[in-house]
């Protein structure tokens, strides 16, 4: 039933085309993301499966049911499509309580009085903000005001939540509490989420899967996991942490050469479909490089302590890598080190 | 206490003030400029405070003899004897249009406004400039099928005709206000509460109506004022004296013969009264609300 489905959904916003031919179906009980860089159609899709947008061509489902179509010109209104939407501004209405705020979806629906203050009650109890019913949202913190959202959209006991960037507006520490707590109350519940985001950081740490948006086309649909190791292609492997990229010649199945400007050095890769002889970008990310012992030379051009790690940018004759290397062993700017390249991709060169 | 702390305390020695030519002349522009517009008011407070005998043309610019007050009561009670008919009871009639006039236009207006800002319909963005287009009517040149309307509505000659009229003149003007108004409260407030399954009306009297007071007070300030200070419509729609509003009733007393020139003064302060008390009280309102209208429209 909570099953949500989008075949060949496009829409155009005059004549620019927010979101195309995306096809996604987000399993029942699953969390899902939409990430992407601004602009890319993350926040329209979700809007077009809350029905405030319709959609041009394709069909959108809630399980068997067809709830927008474009070319059938089948639209469910919003309020029909039983969903629990969180908004990035929270939209708390600021002249009601807390209490009134989170009872109003109840009071639309003539709950009567007794039912309205438990259902009320426990909705407030699973976003931690029991006793606070009483106050208004501007005596509230900005992450209570989202709690309060959070709280509205869950009362109606929804199978499918929409939420719409919501943690972009909490600063660092609070963002990331907040992920662990809707993760928590999403499993708990066993909701269907949709999650609109362009922090990856929050799309790794909670979805099931995630569907990496740009210029309106999903570019890949996949778990965490998959998407950070095996991203579909340039814009993947680049949006979704940090990453590499070195030209490079396939000279046979398992390796490629690189020019350094005053080198070459020959490192291994899987070569997938790409001929011997076809130039190609090499992809690395910081952490794949080993340092202290390897075939190639290189010298410390920067060396930034983060704690955990340390993060160098290294030239490799005229190449320069980010590099992640562990904090225990510490190289110093101007030091002369060897190094290793370790798992890498293989990506076709781009005009860019 | 040393020299140093007692420098310190004074504070550095100040240079000799410079007379900045440049504000003074600004200062000597704006007082002129205040003087010359208060002088009506100016002759009016005090030819208001003045017996028959001692107003004249020659002494037009004269004190009076004393605080007398006996224009206002004039002018407020009327004199039988004299024919003059007092204020009090067109005061009334004022107040009973102004007040409905005013409460129904920005209703409606608000209503519009709700509907053109968070309902976009299509022909919407061709129905708003044709409302708006309503403010450059001039009144004049409306006025005779405005009184074959109400003729035909049985309205004509009395209150409800000319509330009616002011309701509807009102339109343009408050649905312009409120729409800037709504446009600046964020959609997803609306949306939030379309998705929990609120109705039209009821998104707007639970979430948005709640929130509009800042509107409200600037449409209700503007409408009070152009309302209460109408004459035009006021003297076309109405024609027995009894129902007629104080700016008509103002106008009618001066006699065919002589005008009492202090009675006329003070009834004009009386006709005055409560749009400037408004104003004192609620402008700075007007201002802001103005203001937060505009900057976010």
């Amino acid at each position: 039933m909570s099953e949500v489905r989008l075949v060949n959904v496009t829409k155009t916003f005059d004549a620019v085309a927010a979101v195309r031919n995306l096809s996604v179906t987000i399993r029942d009980g699953e969390f899902v993301s939409l990430l992407g860089p601004s602009g890319c159609g993350k926040t329209t899709t979700l809007r077009m499966i809350a029905g405030f947008e319709r959609p041009d061509q394709g069909e959108i489902y809630f399980g068997d049911e067809v709830v927008s179509s474009g070319e059938k010109n089948i639209f469910l209104p919003p309020e029909k499509r039983k969903l629990g939407m969180v908004f990035q501004s929270y939209a708390v209405w600021p002249h009601m309580s807390v209490f009134d705020n989170v009872a109003y979806p109840l009071r639309v629906i003539k709950m009567n009085r007794g039912e309205v203050k438990e259902t009320v009650d426990h909705a407030l109890s699973l976003v931690k903000l029991e006793g606070l019913g009483s106050r208004y949202p501007h005596q509230l913190s900005g992450g209570q005001q989202q709690r309060v959202a959070l709280a509205r959209a869950l009362v109606m006991e929804p199978e499918v939540m929409l939420l719409d960037e919501p943690l972009s507006n909490l600063d660092a520490k609070l963002r990331e509490e907040m992920r662990f707590e809707i993760k928590d109350l999403q499993k708990r519940l066993g909701i269907t989420v949709i999650y609109v985001t362009h922090d990856q950081a929050e799309a790794m740490v909670m979805s099931d899967r995630t569907v990496v948006m740009n210029e309106g086309l999903a570019y890949q649909i996949d778990e965490p996991r998959k998407i950070y190791e095996q991203p579909a292609d340039r814009f993947v492997a680049d949006f979704i942490g940090l990453i590499n990229f070195v030209e490079c010649e396939v000279i046979d199945e398992r390796t490629v050469l690189l020019k350094d400007g005053t080198g070459v050095h020959k490192v291994e890769c899987g070569i997938g479909d790409f001929n011997k002889g076809e130039r190609a970008v090499l992809a690395i990310r910081p952490e794949n490089v080993s340092l202290g012992a390897g075939p190639i030379r290189g010298t410390i051009k920067r060396a930034v302590y983060l704690g955990n790690v340390l993060d160098y940018r290294i030239m490799m004759g005229k190449i320069e890598l980010r590099v992640q290397g562990e904090a225990g062993v510490i190289y110093n700017e101007g030091e002369e080190i060897d190094l290793a390249i370790g798992r890498c991709l293989l990506f076709p060169p781009q005009a860019c | 206490m040393t020299a140093n702390s007692f420098e310190l305390a004074q504070g550095p020695a100040k240079p000799p003030r410079k007379i900045h030519w440049g504000r003074v002349a600004i200062y000597v522009v704006l007082i002129a400029a205040a003087v010359f517009y208060l002088l009506p008011v100016y002759l009016l407070i005090i030819t208001g405070m003045k017996s028959f005998a001692e107003v004249s043309l020659a002494r037009m610019w004269d004190l009076p003899s004393g605080l007398h007050f006996d224009s206002y009561i004039k002018a407020w009670f009327g004199k039988e004897s004299e024919g003059i008919r007092g204020l009090s009871n067109n005061f009334m009639n004022s107040v009973y249009l102004a007040v409905p006039a005013t409460l129904g236009s920005a209703l409606l207006g608000s209503m519009n406004g709700y509907v053109l800002a968070k309902w976009k319909f299509r022909g919407s963005d061709v129905l708003f400039p044709l409302i708006l287009f309503g403010m450059f009517i001039p009144y004049q040149s409306i006025l005779i099928p405005l009184v074959q309307t109400l003729q035909r509505m049985h309205l004509y000659g009395s209150i409800p005709g000319l509330i009616f009229v002011h309701i509807v003149y009102g339109i343009p003007i408050t649905t312009l206000i409120f729409r800037n108004y709504y446009a600046g409260i964020p959609t997803e407030l609306v949306e939030a509460s379309k998705i929990d399954g609120a109705s039209f009306l009821g998104i707007y009297r639970h979430v948005l109506f709640p929130i509009s007071m800042p509107g409200f007070v600037v449409v209700m300030i503007w409408q009070f004022q152009s309302v209460w200070n109408d004459f035009l419509f006021g003297v076309i729609v109405t024609s027995r004296p009894a129902v007629q509003p104080i700016t008509v009733a103002l106008n009618n007393m001066a006699g065919s013969y002589i005008v009492e020139w202090n009675v006329q003064m003070a009834g004009s302060i009386l006709a005055a009264l409560p749009t400037l008390l408004v104003f004192i009280f609620l402008g700075r309102y007007f201002m802001r609300g103005l203001l937060a209208g505009s900057l976010k429209g």
